[in-house]
This record gives structure tokens, sequence and C-alpha cells, in this order.
């Protein structure tokens, strides 16, 4: 069984998109942005946010468990 | 590879229940693990959440900052910027008086902001003139509730500060609307009136009195019990809304949790019991999933939308139901409660370090003012009193 290589990307993935999002949306002003009233903010702000707290659901949700198993089951079949 | 794990569907069921132990552990330990500093009122904790308002606040900030597409509600929440600010940096203070001299000026900010024309415009509109004029005679304006805590705040830590006049002629002018209220409750605006606001205003006198050691109001039983018929006899929420003139019986809006959050929190100057009181309706109202604590906005057999009272309200529970009924499980001596309502406020507030300090990212200036003054509530301010309260 080979490394879960693709199971560990998507947790790193997640967890930069979590990191460098909330400080993104810090600086761009997510708040201001949404109550703009231009709305021009709003069609980039919006998706930008979707994003980021799908992955932040997904960091802490199911990213743990996703690679606590891929990694047990390579360990288990690398020691078999 | 042992056979077992040959089969597809076994390392899925194995899979999920991984995913499944997981996300039943790990989301509430990160989510919840500034709680237990906040909830002791420790230092570092409160001061990273403090330094970052009071950045905001002494960079100025203005009705202009808002843009609810409504003017009122852009004032209202300039308002409730300064008000709650002034109310978590002076509790920050009152646990820890070395941090005065850091956020003394902010407090003083807000007040000078407070009392500013254009912060009170929304009000003036409504009612064609200022509240602030005039006092302590005219009518309604109980929003001035709000600004009349945070000046107890303010004299709770500076006695002498440059706002003891106006904030005794301001208390003067509040008790002796609500003193005339024939069934506890005067308007916010014309037509509108809101127990919250009320809640506030007596809040906000008997800081007052606790801080300059005036003795206890002849009226303030009378007006306690009178009080009580905001409350929804079924689930002990407080009504949103009222008709000053004809009390409950005349119609009230629905019971609320957002309103009685707020409520609880502000009648912890006035009437512990009262308070707690309206916390268990609180704690009633709660729900909760994987360690996740949130309030129910509508009591049972009342259902609604979202409002800008209570923001958006998600599978029944709100936004700020949730987050200023930190203050009272704080209050009230409910850390389960508190960790599991700040869960729910990290996960989606989102705190960023920054070097002035932590803040909420979907917070928002009031936001983060509401979570200070909301995360440091504390009955730290009866030991300040002129003289001894027991609310």
């Amino acid at each position: 069984m080979p490394f879960p290589r693709r199971t560990v990307i998507f947790a790193a993935t997640v967890f930069v998109l979590n990191l460098g999002g909330a400080y993104l949306l810090d600086a761009l002003g997510l708040v201001e942005g949404l109550l703009s009233p231009g709305g021009g903010r709003l069609a980039w702000l919006l998706p930008l946010a979707v994003v980021f707290y799908g992955a932040r659901l997904l960091l802490l949700f199911v990213a743990p468990g996703l690679t606590l198993a891929a990694v047990a089951f390579w360990a288990i079949c690398r020691r078999a | 590879m042992p056979s077992f794990l040959d089969r597809r569907p076994v390392r899925l069921a194995l899979s999920l229940t991984a995913v499944l132990a997981c996300a039943a552990v790990v989301p509430r330990a990160v989510c919840g693990h500034p709680a237990a500093a906040l909830y002791a009122d420790e230092l570092g904790a409160q001061d990273a959440l403090a330094r970052e308002v009071a950045a905001y606040i002494t960079s100025g900030v203005a009705a202009s900052a808002f843009h609810t597409g409504s003017a009122r509600f852009d004032g209202e929440w300039a308002f409730g910027t300064y008000t709650m600010a002034s109310m978590g940096l002076g509790q920050v203070i009152l646990a820890h008086p070395d941090r005065r001299d850091a956020y003394l000026p902010a407090m003083e900010q807000c007040a000078e902001q407070l009392t500013a024309p254009a912060t009170n415009a929304f009000g003036t509109e409504a009612w064609g003139h200022s509240g602030l004029d005039g006092l302590p005679g005219g009518e309604g304006h109980a929003y001035l509730g709000y600004t009349n805590l945070a000046f107890g705040m303010l004299r709770l830590i500076a006695p002498d500060t440059r706002f003891a006049a106006v904030h005794d002629r301001l208390t003067e002018g509040l008790a002796r609307r609500l003193a005339a209220a024939p069934h506890g409750l005067f308007e916010t605006y014309p037509g509108e009136a809101y127990p919250a606001d009320i809640a506030m205003v007596a809040g906000s006198i008997a800081l007052h009195d606790c801080a300059t050691g005036a003795p206890e109001r002849p009226w303030l039983a009378a007006w306690r019990i009178a009080f009580l018929q905001w409350l929804d006899p079924a689930s002990g929420l407080a009504y949103q809304s009222g008709v000053a003139a004809r009390g409950s019986a005349g119609g009230a809006g629905p019971p609320r949790a957002s309103g009685t959050a707020l409520a609880a929190f502000a009648l912890s100057f006035a009437d512990r019991d009262l308070s707690r009181r309206l916390f268990q309706a609180l704690r009633n109202g709660q729900s909760s999933l994987l360690g996740f604590g949130a309030v129910r906005e509508y009591a049972v057999g009342h259902d609604g939308a979202g409002d800008i009272d209570s923001g958006p309200v998600v599978l029944g529970v709100s936004v700020s139901a949730t987050g200023f009924t930190l203050s009272s499980a704080k209050l009230h001596d409910d850390q389960p409660f508190f960790t599991s309502l700040y869960r729910t406020a990290d996960l989606f507030g989102v705190p960023v370090d920054r070097p002035s300090g932590r803040r909420f990212v979907s917070g928002g200036p009031l936001g983060n003012s509401i979570l200070l003054a909301m995360t440091t509530a504390t009955w730290a301010w009866q030991s300040r009193c002129a003289r001894r309260v027991t609310p």
C-alpha cells in the first residue's frame, strides 16, 4: 500500500486555505465588505468566504479522521 | 496487507468511523481551547482581545464605518461598538487593575463619541431632537441606557472623570422616565419600546448608583415587579418589543433570545436574581452539536426570520443570542455552557492574532467589541462600589 499522499495533500491544502484564508479575509475586511452598499466587493468576497468556511469545516471535522485512518492503514500494511 | 483491509467496504467503514470519532473530539478541543482562560479572567486571553478593540477605538470609528443600508442601524452599530468596547475594556481593568492606564484613554474616547451629535444622530432623527438635550426632562430615548451603562463603567474606573456631570444628569433623566413608566417600559423611538433596552436603562441606573454611592431608588422594587410582565410565562424569555402605554396585555413582540440575552447581561448590574432567571430561560433554549453550543432565537411555538437584533438565524439559532449569552453563562457559573458557546464563536468568528492583538475576522468592530464585553463579564464591579450592593 503506497503512502497516502493524496490524503496528506488534501489535509495540507485545507490547512493552508484555513490559515491563509483567515488572514486574507481579515486584510480584505470581510465584514466591512459584506456590508458595503456598492456590492462590488461582495461579488468576490462572498465566494472567497464560502471557500474559506468550507475549508475550515473540512479541516476541523473531516481532515483529522481521514488522515488518521489513511496513515494508520498505511502503517499497518507496512508492518505486515 | 492484512486480509481484512483488502476489502474496500471495510476500509471505508473504518475511515468513516475514524472521521466521526475525530469530528467528535478534535474541533471541540481546538475551538474550545481559549475558553478556559477567558472564563478564568486570565490576563493574556483578555488582553489580546482588549488591545485589538482599544486600537480600533483609538484609531477612530464612526457611523460611516457601517453600511447596513439603514442610517438608523449604521448609527446604532457605531453606538453599540462604543458601548460594548467601554464595558469590555472596563471589565478587563476590573480584573487587572494594572491595565488601567492602557485602556482608560479608549474608554474616555468611547464616552466622548457617545455624547457626540454624529453618534446620536439616529436617535435625534427619530425624535426630532437629541436625547441628551434638556435632561433630566423629556421622553423616551431608552437607547441612552447603553450610553449610561458605558458612563457607569467609566465612572467606576475613574470616579473623577470629566463625564461625571453628564452621567449624573443622564441617570436622573432616565430614572425619572422609568419611575413614571406605568408598565415598567418606556419608548426607545416614538411608538417603539423594547424590554431589552429598558433592562439596559435599569442596569445603568444601578451601576451609576453603585459608582457614586447613591442610595437605592425607592421605586426600583415596584419596577422589578412591573418588568416581569415583559417575560413570557411559558419560556421565560423576554418579549422582544412592547407597547409602553398599554403593558404586555396590550400586545408584545414574540419572546426571543437575543433581547433576553442582552437583558440578562444588563440586569446583572441591577438584579442578580432576575438576570439568573433570564439566563435559565436561555439555557433551556440551548442547542448543541458535537460540543458546539448555540441558543435558539425564538421560543417554542414561535417562529421567525433573523433581523438586525438577532443577526442571521440558522437552523433556529441566532448569532446575537449565542454571543450575548456568553456573559450570563460566565456570570452565573456555567462553565460547560460558556465553553460550548465559545466554541461556536471561535468556529465561525475565526480568531486571528495580529500585532495589535487578537480579533475575530467575521466580527467586525461591533462583533469584536461585543465578544470582548461578553467574555469579560464579571461581578468584580461590586467590590468597586461606593456603597455596599447586593444586586
